[in-house]
């Protein structure tokens, strides 16, 4: 593998995991795309690019997830504004319950294995 | 004015890597591909619209961001450009297969049927109507020899001869059919493909 080159598991932990960053990125309110892009980027590894939110985003629509609607912006034209519908919710709200499970398991072995 | 230069350089990158999208997004849905493609546009003016200075560089460093192409149609489920490697050879093979044999145009359905290239509909008319086209032309063929042969004075009006029941007009007009049928489904397939190439071709630098 090449140096800086990603591992494989990442982007297939990501896969699963970033679509739930975007649905609690959307419990404190509708957001637009670019919003949304910016603030998974800024925080790095979510996603890969920022343009990789987009058939992400339309994934969740698909899946009943969250919604669209059309809305006038304070500048420049209308944009798509991306709010959780209660599937959504309650899809976040599982994977919250399981995700920490899931992460205390893995750091429970990861620090037995630090100390042999 | 180089400002003005600059700017239309930054709308060519822009329009260049929206190219490169589409044709990387080949084979993911219609409705899906459109939408992606518009949401990806809209980010990228509202990035630029955040710029200082709307320059090729900050336009470079912009797309940089939003990322490779291929990462984002990978995201959408676009299958790998490898799965079109044999297309140029499908049209060929399922014109000239049948007469060469029978496995070129076994090989030829197969190219059809695992490429992202062409629709189902597409799929399904060339391997439907082509060789039905095929047997058409035959029968049309032999039907046209055998009443010119069996009564080439009088042909038009009916030739009960050899045991084909096509007047003349009928069996050039069988095969005429034919053939139209067996060759332009394969054609309309090349046409597809090019169409999808140029907008490749057209993406590259």
């Amino acid at each position: 593998m090449e140096p800086g080159e990603e591992t494989n598991w990442l982007p297939q932990v990501r896969r699963g995991v970033a679509e739930q960053c975007v649905l609690a990125l959307l419990t404190r309110g509708e957001k637009y795309g670019f919003e949304l892009a910016r603030e998974l980027g800024a925080r790095g590894q979510i996603i890969a690019s920022e343009g990789t939110l987009y058939p992400l985003l339309a994934r969740l629509r698909r899946n009943g997830l969250v919604q669209t609607s059309w809305r006038e912006s304070t500048s420049g034209p209308p944009r798509r504004y991306y709010h959780l519908t209660s599937d959504g919710e309650l899809a976040l709200a599982s994977f919250k319950k399981q995700w920490r499970v899931f992460r205390d398991a893995v750091d429970e072995i990861l620090s037995e294995g630090s100390q042999q | 004015m180089t400002s003005r230069q600059s700017a239309g350089e930054a709308d060519k990158l822009v329009q260049r890597y929206l190219a490169q999208l589409d044709a990387a997004l080949q084979g993911v849905d219609a409705s899906r591909r459109e939408e992606i493609l518009a949401e990806v546009h809209e980010h990228i003016e509202q990035g630029r619209d955040g710029l200082d200075t709307d320059g090729a560089a900050d336009v470079r460093t912009l797309l940089a961001r939003v990322g490779d192409p291929a990462a984002i149609a990978a995201e959408a489920g676009a299958p790998s450009p490898d799965s079109r490697r044999w297309d140029a050879w499908a049209p060929w093979l399922i014109i000239f297969g049948p007469v060469a044999g029978g496995l070129g145009w076994i090989a030829g359905i197969a190219i059809l049927w695992t490429s992202p290239t062409w629709s189902q509909r597409d799929k399904l008319i060339a391997t439907v109507v082509s060789p039905a086209g095929l047997v058409a032309l035959f029968f049309g063929l032999v039907a046209a020899l055998s009443a010119a042969a069996g009564c080439p004075e009088h042909a038009a009006a009916g030739c009960t001869t050899r045991g084909v029941t096509l007047p003349l007009g009928a069996a050039i007009l069988l095969a005429v059919a034919g053939l139209a049928a067996h060759v332009l489904p394969p054609v309309h397939l090349m046409r597809k493909r090019r169409r999808q190439r140029f907008t490749l071709t057209r993406s590259a630098p």
